[in-house]
């Protein structure tokens, strides 16, 4: 275990990773949906995961993101075996969930204010009331939303929203960060600011995963590209 | 029809001058109806949202029991309280037969179902979405659960308010519970039955009138919250 610059504690795969998938299968019915021989993402290391609709990039997310159990194969992340699991009961997967944050390809806000939404993961993990203000405060301001915390979060714009989810993903600095289909939703004013997350994350020692059609929207920042052809086979490219 | 015009006249000077038979019943309504309403929400608002959220063997036939249950007739709700409560019955040393907590016994287990079964419904359709985004921000069962109930707010809040009305309109375990004693378990409904049955209008139609109100007042209370959730 290696502290970050974030202040995180990152665990490692015996090679070193901080995601590590092995033979890993998902099917649905009689279709596969997502098939991975080998995936490695190092610390610090931002990733963009593309292919066509349909290829299995946001069901691949959400098995990272421990969301889903995929049909076969292994799953490590921070070094421990997420599946299959030890405990047989899912418990470690719960733990590790709050080492990775998943960020949806469209907005999606609790019916509260926004300071709520923003500190949800920071009151799921127990953080210290007076803290975990601060840390909202200082996301919102990072995102140029500090005078809506009390703002009811259906009432913002699709722009607001997803700054809001920004702010959201930010104040939990998780070691392992992966964004479905980022810009899809994004306006232009808030293109910038999810860039200086990524940039801030990997700086910080997270990995980044982003699905994306368009890799160029990176701006250069993909260390490499993880392309899902429709089959649901992995090809890699450095 | 001028009989009942007149009837109507002395019913709502009833109600404008407070009369104390009107007060007592309308209070008892209430106070018995809110009660029981209550721990039907208590009880039955977590039964739901567990019956959406969590999976299980036998959880469909559970969802139709409550479902069926929607449409028990209060008689016999009545006579399964007062089977229990009864000298004779299971909990008869509670000497609970013929007191309002015997009512609000009866009315709480008549209205679980509805609080239930509409709980679970609005539960079940919160867009599935919002759980995994609460579980992909660290929370635990508990707080998903919360995260997801606190969706459906408005559907749970219709599923209270329902259960409320229907506890304020019932007349069966009321009478048959509570044994209609003026001024201790007489509601407004059980009133209305004696005094028809005895051709009395005047008071019949005074809480008839109260009753009504009550029951606009209960829609209202439950439409308000809808509204401001679709805005």
């Amino acid at each position: 275990m290696a502290p970050t610059g974030g202040g995180v504690v990152i665990g490692r795969t015996t090679d070193g990773a901080a995601l590590a998938v092995r033979g890993l299968k998902h099917r649905l019915a009689d279709r596969t949906v997502v098939a991975l021989e080998s995936l490695q993402v190092a610390p610090g290391e931002v990733c963009a995961v593309t292919g066509a609709n349909g290829s299995g990039k946001s069901t691949l997310l959400r098995i990272l993101a421990l969301l889903l159990r995929p049909t076969t194969g292994a799953l490590e992340v921070l070094g421990e075996s997420a599946w299959p699991t030890v405990d047989g009961r899912g418990l470690t997967a719960r733990r590790l969930r709050r080492e990775v944050t998943l960020m949806h390809q469209r907005p999606v806000l609790f019916d509260r204010d926004v300071a709520s939404n923003v500190g949800f993961g920071l009151k799921a993990r127990g953080v210290e009331r007076g803290e975990a203000q601060r840390r909202v405060e200082a996301a919102l301001e990072h995102v140029g939303l500090s005078a809506f915390g009390r703002r009811r979060a259906r009432e913002l714009s699709g722009g607001e929203a997803q700054r809001v989810v920004l702010a959201r993903a930010l104040v939990l600095q998780t070691p392992i960060l992966l964004l479905d289909e980022p810009f899809s939703y994004l306006d232009e004013q808030t293109r910038p600011l999810l860039l200086d997350l990524v940039r801030e994350r990997r700086e910080a020692g997270a990995s980044v995963l982003v699905a994306t059609h368009d890799p160029g929207q990176l701006d250069g920042l993909a260390d490499r590209e993880i392309a899902l052809p429709g089959s649901g086979e992995l090809r890699t490219t450095q | 029809m001028g009989e009942l015009l007149q009837a109507l006249g002395a019913a709502l000077r009833l109600i404008v001058t407070a009369d104390a038979d009107v007060v007592a019943a309308v209070r008892a309504t209430l106070s018995f109806s809110l009660a029981s309403a209550t721990f039907a929400s208590l009880l039955g608002v977590p039964l739901g949202a567990f019956l959406a959220l969590k999976p299980f063997r036998g959880r469909r036939f559970v969802v139709a029991a409550f479902d069926s249950l929607l449409a028990v007739p209060t008689v016999v709700v009545g006579l399964a309280v007062y089977a229990a409560l009864s000298r004779q019955g299971p909990l008869g040393e509670l000497g609970l037969l013929f007191t309002p907590w015997a009512i609000i016994a009866g009315q709480t287990l008549l209205i679980l179902p509805i609080v239930v079964s509409l709980s679970r419904s609005a539960v079940a359709a919160v867009d599935p979405i919002f759980a995994e985004t609460a579980r992909t921000l660290g929370g635990g069962p508990g707080q998903t659960a919360a995260a997801v109930v606190r969706e459906a707010l408005p559907g749970v809040h219709s599923a209270c308010g329902t259960a409320l009305g229907r506890a304020i309109g019932e007349v069966g375990v009321s009478m048959m519970l509570g044994g209609n004693i003026a001024g201790f378990t007489r509601t407004m409904t059980t009133v209305i039955a004696l005094e028809t049955s005895k051709g009395e209008f005047e008071l019949a139609l005074a809480l008839g009138i109260v009753l009504l109100a009550a029951a606009f007042a209960v829609n209202a209370a439950v439409r308000w919250p809808r509204r401001g959730a679709e805005s």
